[in-house]
C-alpha cells in the first residue's frame, strides 16, 4: 500500500493551487453577486491545458486519470472558488465522458479537442421538472423523422445553458410502454444548443450565483442523426458508465469547500477575542473544527481510494457513492461549523463563509442526494430490498 | 576561467541556480534554537522563479538551452521538476549529504565546479534565497568564476552579440549596466511575472534529462564544503518577536487625526 502521490500528481496539485490563488475570495464573491460566468477563470484553466486533464491524448488531452482530475477539482474549490469554480470547468473536464467512451470517431475528432481546449462549452441536459431523480421516467421525447430526430420536452436545473453552445441531451426515443425495462429506450445526443428551438430561462437560486442553472423549454428541436451518441435506446447505460467518476469528482469538490471553510474558521478563531481570550481557546469552538478536519481526512481517503480503483479498472460503485456521500455531508458540516465559528460575521457576505455554506449545500442535493446514495448502498452492498 | 559558448548572434545557453527552501509563508516554528522540521513544507525560492522566467524569455528570443542547477537532498528534486515543467530543458541535482550545512561560499564552490563542466553564456540566480535571505551565493560564484555580476536586476534590456544590458534599481534611481558575457545576474522579483507550469509542461518534464551528481562526480573535496568547510556557523535560531496588538481609535475624524499624529510623532517617533 502506498499513500504517496506521485511527483507528477504533486506537481499537478501545486500548480493548480497557484493558478487558483490568482482568483481570490473577492473575485468569487463578485461573480456570485453579479451572476456573471467566471470567464477569466475558465480561460486560465483552458490556457494551462487543465480542461483536457482526463481527455485522451489523441484528442488533445493529457490522458490522466480520475485521480488527477479529482486533485485539481479539490484545489479549485479549496481556493475559495467553491462550487462555482468547480462548475465553471467541470463539464469540460468530465462532462463529455459519454462522448469519449461511446462517441463515433467523427464525433470525437470534431468535438473532443474543442472541449479539451475550452473552445466550446457544454451543458448537461438530464434532469426534468416532473421526474427528478427518477431519471428513467423522464418525459422529453425524441422522434425519428428521416435523417433527424425531433425533440420536445422540458429540462430543469441545466447548468451553464446560458453560455454553452452544445448540450448533452437525454431523451426517450422508444415510449416507456414499448420497453421491457425503464432504463431502455432512452437515447443520448450531443447537439447544438439551438436557442431558436430551446428557450433557456435562468433559475434564481440560493448559491453558486456565478454559474447559471436553467429551465429549458424544448420545442421542435431538430437533431441530426449524426448527433446521436452510440446506439439508439442505450443512452441511459452510457450515462451510468460515467456515474462513478462523476461521484468521485463531486466528492473531491465537496472536500475542497470543507477545507477552505475550516481554514477560514480556524484563522478567525485564533484572532477573534471575546471574554478576554481568543474564541478558539474554548473547546466548544475547537472541537467541532477538529472533528471536521478528521472527517474531511477520512472522506479524502475514500475519494482517493475510489479514484484509484476506477483508474485501475476495478468496479467502484460502492466506494464512489460512499465517497460522494461522506464528502458532501462532511463538506457541508464543515462549512456550517465554520459559519457558526464566525458568529454574526459568518452571516455577512464580507467574510465569504456564508458563500461557502450556500455552495457546500448544493453538493448535498445535486447531482445525487444522500438519501438515494444510502438507498443504493443498502440495496447493492447490504443486499436489502430495493426501496425506490 | 571563462567558459563561453559560441554566441555570435546564435544560441544563448543559460544556467539557472535554484534552491528548494522552507515555505516561509506557512508557519515556521522555532524550538530549542532550531527550526522545527516536522510537518514542514518546501517550495522553490521565489526569486529563483524570476530567474527561471528570465531564462525562458531569453531562450524564446535567442534559442539555446536552459539548465537548472540545485544543491540539496532528495526533496530538492521537486523544485528541479518544477523548473523543467515551466520549460527549462535540463536539470542538474547535486545530491550529497556532505553538502549539508554549506554556507554561501560552500555552495558557490560546488556550483563553480558544476557550471564549468559545459559552456555557458549567462548564469541567472535569485537575488537571495527565501529561507536565509543571505544573497551571497550568486556574487561569490561570479567571483570564483571571474565573471561580471549584476545584482538585483529589474530588467534585461538587451542581449547583443557578446554584450548584455541590464537595469537595476538603486536608492537613487535606475542603473543601466552593460556587461560582457558570460556574466552572472541575480533577479529581483519585479524582473518579471513567473509563468505557471502548464499541464503539458508537467507531463513533458518527466522525459527531460535530469542529472544527479555527488561531490565525488565533481571532484570536490568534501572538507571544503558543507558544515565541514563553512566559514560561518548558525549558532542559534530565534523566532521573530510577536507583533504588538494594534490600537483602535474612535471618535470624530478631526480629533482622532490629532491624537494619532501626536502618538506617531511623540511615541513612535516616525518623523525622526
Ligand atoms: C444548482 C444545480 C445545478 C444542477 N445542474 C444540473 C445540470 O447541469 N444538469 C442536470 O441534468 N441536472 C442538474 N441539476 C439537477 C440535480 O441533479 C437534481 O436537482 C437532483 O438530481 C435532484 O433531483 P430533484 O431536484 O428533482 O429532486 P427530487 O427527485 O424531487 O427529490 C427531492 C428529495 O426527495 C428525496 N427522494 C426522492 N425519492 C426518494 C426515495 N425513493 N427515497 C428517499 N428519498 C427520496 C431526494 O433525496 C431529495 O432529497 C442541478 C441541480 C442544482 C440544484
Amino acid at each position: 500500500m502506498d499513500f504517496q502521490l506521485t511527483d507528477e500528481q504533486e506537481a499537478i496539485r501545486s500548480e493548480v493551487r497557484r493558478l487558483c490563488s490568482r482568483f481570490d475570495d473577492d473575485y468569487w464573491r463578485e461573480k456570485d453577486k453579479s451572476h456573471s460566468f467566471p470567464e477569466e477563470f475558465y480561460q486560465a484553466f483552458a490556457e494551462g491545458g487543465w480542461l483536457g486533464i482526463a481527455m485522451p491524448e489523441e484528442y488533445g488531452g493529457a490522458g490522466c486519470g480520475i485521480t488527477e482530475a479529482a486533485l485539481i477539482m479539490q484545489e479549485a474549490t479549496a481556493s475559495g472558488g467553491c462550487a462555482a469554480a468547480a462548475s465553471t470547468v467541470h463539464m469540460n473536464i468530465f462532462g463529455a465522458n459519454p462522448l469519449v467512451v461511446h462517441g463515433s470517431a467523427e464525433q470525437k475528432a470534431a468535438y473532443l479537442p474543442k472541449i479539451a481546449s475550452g473552445k466550446i462549452k457544454v451543458a448537461f441536459g438530464v434532469t426534468e421538472p416532473e421526474t427528478g431523480l427518477d431519471t428513467t421516467h423522464l418525459k422529453t421525447k425524441a422522434v425519428r423523422k428521416g435523417d433527424h430526430f425531433v425533440v420536445d420536452g422540458r429540462k430543469v436545473w441545466i447548468s451553464t445553458a446560458q453560455v454553452a453552445s452544445k448540450i448533452l441531451l437525454l431523451a426517450r426515443t422508444t415510449p416507456l410502454e414499448q420497453v421491457s425495462r425503464s432504463t431502455e429506450g432512452l437515447s443520448l445526443f450531443f447537439t447544438d444548443l439551438d436557442r431558436k428551438r430551446i428557450d433557456v430561462r435562468e433559475i434564481d437560486k440560493c448559491g453558486r450565483g456565478a454559474v447559471d442553472s436553467n429551465e429549458l423549454f424544448i420545442d421542435g428541436l431538430e437533431v441530426p442523426v449524426e448527433d446521436l451518441i452510440g446506439e439508439e435506446g442505450k443512452g441511459f447505460r452510457y450515462l451510468l458508465d460515467g456515474l462513478n467518476p462523476e461521484r468521485i469528482l463531486v466528492a473531491a469538490e465537496s472536500i475542497g469547500i470543507g477545507r477552505v471553510a475550516l481554514d477560514r474558521a480556524a484563522r478567525y478563531a485564533k484572532e477573534r477575542v471575546v471574554f478576554g481570550r481568543p474564541i478558539g481557546q474554548n473547546q466548544s469552538v475547537q472541537h467541532p473544527l477538529a472533528d471536521s478536519w478528521v472527517r474531511l481526512q477520512a472522506a479524502e481517503l475514500l475519494v482517493l481510494k475510489a479514484a484509484w480503483m476506477y483508474d485501475n479498472g476495478h468496479p467502484c460503485g460502492a466506494e464512489a457513492n460512499a465517497a460522494k456521500y461522506l464528502a458532501a455531508e462532511t463538506g457541508f458540516q464543515a462549512a456550517d461549523r465554520a459559519m457558526q465559528t464566525l458568529g454574526g460575521f459568518g452571516y455577512s457576505r464580507e467574510y465569504h463563509v456564508e458563500r461557502y455554506w450556500r455552495e457546500a449545500k448544493l453538493f448535498r442535493i445535486a447531482p445525487i442526494s444522500p438519501e438515494l446514495i444510502l438507498c443504493y448502498i443498502a440495496e447493492r452492498v447490504l443486499g436489502l430490498p430495493r426501496s425506490y | 576561467m571563462r567558459h563561453r559558448a559560441d554566441f555570435s548572434g546564435g544560441e544563448l545557453n543559460v544556467i539557472v541556480l535554484i534552491k528548494h527552501v522552507i515555505d516561509v509563508e506557512l508557519n515556521v516554528r522555532v524550538r530549542d534554537g532550531s527550526v522545527v522540521q516536522d510537518g514542514m513544507t518546501y517550495v522553490l525560492s521565489k526569486w529563483d522563479e524570476n530567474a527561471i522566467e528570465a531564462a525562458l524569455v531569453l531562450k524564446d528570443a535567442h534559442d539555446g538551452e536552459v539548465t537548472a542547477v540545485t544543491i540539496g537532498p532528495e526533496r530538492s528534486g521537486e523544485s528541479l521538476r518544477k523548473a523543467l515543467a515551466m520549460g527549462v530543458d535540463k536539470g542538474v541535482h547535486i545530491n550529497d549529504p556532505a553538502t549539508e550545512g554549506s554556507d554561501s561560499m560552500g555552495y558557490a564552490r560546488i556550483l563553480a565546479k558544476t557550471v564549468t563542466r559545459q559552456p555557458y553564456d549567462l548564469i541567472l540566480a535569485g537575488r537571495q534565497s527565501q529561507d536565509t535571505d543571505q544573497g551571497g551565493t550568486g556574487p561569490m560564484l561570479a567571483e570564483l568564476l571571474n565573471i561580471p555580476l549584476v545584482g538585483n536586476v529589474v530588467e534585461i534590456a538587451a542581449v547583443d552579440g557578446t554584450k548584455l544590458t541590464a537595469h537595476r534599481n538603486g536608492d537613487a534611481g535606475k542603473e543601466v549596466v552593460e556587461v560582457t558575457l558570460p556574466a552572472l545576474l541575480t533577479a529581483n522579483d519585479s524582473l518579471n511575472e513567473p509563468r505557471l507550469a502548464s499541464l503539458r509542461g508537467i507531463m513533458a518534464a518527466k522525459n527531460k534529462p535530469m542529472e544527479i551528481l555527488t561531490l565525488a562526480d565533481l571532484e570536490i573535496d568534501p572538507a571544503t564544503v558543507g558544515a565541514a568547510g563553512a566559514g560561518t556557523e548558525v549558532v542559534e535560531m530565534q523566532p521573530p518577536r510577536a507583533r504588538a496588538a494594534g490600537q483602535k481609535f474612535e471618535g470624530a475624524p478631526e480629533e482622532i487625526t490629532k491624537e494619532v499624529m501626536g502618538l506617531l510623532v511623540n511615541e513612535a517617533k516616525i518623523f525622526g
